[in-house]
């Protein structure tokens, strides 16, 4: 009795005004929030780039791509992070935005001849009213509705690249896609992971920053408590509907990246399993917390990739952890981290 | 006509299979409220374990009964390693929801590392020569299925009226704690419905499989198909997952016949999201809203 009491419990938080909401009203700015912090800027840009100049000068070609691999990956897992941790959407609709974004690149370059620097613009464009178009029916559905709607329209979405074959060569994909190329000359290997550690940094600013903004704020405040953020004034649907569209706009910068990288798209590469992965890549590290998805990502990516694991293995293993983080870890690495951060001060 | 009454009849006969994995989530559902997205795992987990012991030579009706076995512990092993933590813990329905999504996956991923990942033949359990109805030629699998189809919802239904398991599993869902309060024993109640759910879900994973092929990757689908049908029919009685199942059915054959294209795999999931978007609760259901 006593567990369903607390489930009951815990439904029933409308009405409690949570920390952020207080802090946040709306359009009102506290200066000490506001203000640039340099020490996190440093941090986040240091933790980028040390590990890019180190590969750079010490790593092999393999080294070079599995990292490249790697910041996609953390592109998107980021980007699902904003729509799981913010909006509480357990969306699979993120390999649709990555893979729309690639093909977009890859037919545009590959057989319209367009700069491979002006397919990123486009592909945000499809990318954005895709995001739009989904997100504004499925703006009503919550829970398990919303996931299984999503994946409904990721499944949909697998169907349609794999059987418009005159667009998208179907199941044989498209090759051949050129090289980005700066001032004559064509980004491969090292160049292409110091454009990746760029688009990581730049990123990563945003993320870290938006929290500190009005808009920031207001994600907050609905995340915590919709009926008291409406209260307050905040659009609840146009901060979600923005939230959303921005989390498709890194998911598709993550495509442009993986389109140039690897030059060749297929329909693997929005497979249900690497939506599952990534989905629980976001959860194992904790939704929510940009470090601890860093991580999660980070753990979830090395260790296969210096196992030879297959995809399906990894995607077990990220089950495994999933069922374990649920049982264990509610609150996933970063509440690991967390709490031995909590221990370290206690004992000092 | 003749083709028309092909068509439907077959449309029948997968959509007997959807309304199967829809009383499955229903019987789940209905005394857990938990939607239990395995369901598809444990039909693929009956149908490959079945297909494995066919290959080792076992009988047939002794394989069946060993893959839907396993089926079984699978589900009760995983209803008091995961739900059970869970709810003690008064874990929040999506912390639920992702843990069942994470079982879904170690039971696909896992069943395909364990048991290979190669598509194997599991025969029907009858599989003579077609009887002529009416100059129309019925398959003696679409027979077996559409009645193993009926007599299961019958059985369901006669189960949650008539026994005092099934009447405590109404009141469960109605009202946990007043159940308990009268004496219902909410544990034992809840893990008969995810056994119940498991073995009506590893018996439409048995009759799905030699319509194709027994892989680890087939729960997927039918685990999609049999949300859709139950959100088409309503949450709230098991003859909505019925109806949802043969009116999904019907819609999939007759689209590929009729819009004949590869896409109209995609019907059905585009008709899932229009669903969802119009009527949360199903079309025969009322307001109930779950998840």
């Amino acid at each position: 009795v006593a567990s369903w009491a607390a489930a009951i419990a815990q439904d029933e938080t409308f009405g409690e005004m949570s920390d952020s909401v207080l802090q946040s009203g709306p359009k009102v700015s506290l200066s000490t929030t506001d203000s640039w912090s340099l020490p996190i800027f440093l941090l986040t840009t240091m933790s980028v780039i040390i590990p890019v100049v180190a590969l750079l000068l010490f790593g092999n070609s393999y080294h070079v791509l599995v990292a490249m691999n790697l910041i996609a990956t953390l592109l998107l897992t980021l980007s699902l992070n904003l729509v799981v941790g913010n909006l509480g959407l357990l969306s699979f609709a993120h390999a649709v935005f990555f893979g729309a974004s690639a093909y977009v690149c890859a037919i545009l370059s590959r057989y319209h001849g367009i700069n491979p620097w002006l397919c990123l613009p486009a592909a945000m464009l499809v990318v954005a009213i895709m995001g739009f178009l989904l997100s504004a029916p499925l703006a009503r559905l919550r829970g398990i509705f919303f996931a299984v709607a999503s994946l409904a329209f990721a499944s949909f979405f697998e169907i349609f690249i794999r059987e418009a074959t005159p667009l998208t060569q179907g199941g044989n994909g498209i090759s051949g896609i050129p090289f980005l190329t700066f001032f004559g000359i064509e980004l491969r290997g090292g160049p292409m992971l110091i454009l990746h550690g760029i688009v990581l940094i730049l990123v990563l600013i945003l993320l870290v920053n938006i929290n500190k903004s009005s808009f920031g704020r207001e994600l907050s405040a609905v995340r915590d408590n919709e009926s008291a953020a409406s209260a307050c004034g905040i659009s609840v649907a146009k901060t979600r509907l923005l939230t959303f569209i921005l989390s498709a706009l890194i998911a598709a910068v993550a495509g442009w990246l993986f389109t140039f990288t690897h030059r060749v798209v297929v329909t693997e590469i929005m497979s249900l399993e690497r939506s599952f992965f990534w989905f629980f890549t976001v959860l194992i590290g904790g939704p929510g917390s940009i470090i601890g998805v860093s991580l999660g990502t980070i753990i979830l990516l090395l260790v296969p990739s210096f196992l030879n694991f297959a995809t399906s293995q990894q995607v077990l293993l990220s089950g495994v952890l999933m069922l374990a983080v649920v049982l264990f870890a509610p609150k996933g690495i970063s509440g690991i981290t967390e709490s031995l951060r909590n221990r370290f001060r206690n004992r000092t | 006509m003749q083709i028309t009454a092909l068509i439907i009849l077959s449309g029948l006969t997968i959509g007997s299979i959807y309304a199967m994995m829809a009383l499955g989530y229903y019987l789940v559902s209905s005394a857990t409220g938990v939607i239990n997205f395995a369901q598809g795992e444990f039909a693929m987990l009956a149908a490959v374990a079945s297909a494995v012991l066919v290959g080792l030579g076992v009988w047939y009706p002794l394989a069946i009964l060993g893959g839907i076995a396993a089926t079984l512990a699978v589900s009760i092993v995983s209803f008091y390693g995961l739900i059970v933590p869970l709810r003690t813990r008064g874990a929040s329905l999506d912390a639920m929801i992702v843990a069942l999504l994470g079982l879904t996956i170690v039971l696909r991923y896992g069943t395909g590392l364990s048991l290979g990942r190669a598509e194997r033949a599991l025969p029907a359990p009858f599989d003579g020569d077609p009887l002529i109805v009416f100059e129309v030629p019925v398959q003696q699998t679409q027979i077996t299925i559409i009645f193993v189809t009926l007599g299961l919802f019958l059985l369901t239904s006669a189960f949650i009226r008539g026994t005092w398991i099934g009447r405590s599993y109404q009141v469960a869902a109605l009202n946990p704690i007043g159940a308990q309060i009268c004496g219902v024993n909410l544990a034992l109640v809840q893990v008969i419905a995810f056994g119940a759910g498991a073995i009506v879900a590893g018996i439409a994973g048995w009759l799905y499989a030699p319509l194709y092929a027994a892989t680890y990757l087939i729960g997927g689908d039918l685990g999609l198909k049999g949300f859709l049908c139950l959100v088409v029919g309503g949450l709230s009685r098991p003859y909505g997952a019925l109806a949802g199942g043969i009116t999904i059915g019907l819609l999939e054959t007759l689209s590929q016949f009729y819009v004949g294209s590869p896409y109209s795999e995609g019907v059905p999931l585009l008709m899932l999201i229009i669903v969802l978007m119009g009527r949360p609760g199903g079309l025969l259901g009322g307001g109930h809203r779950t998840g």
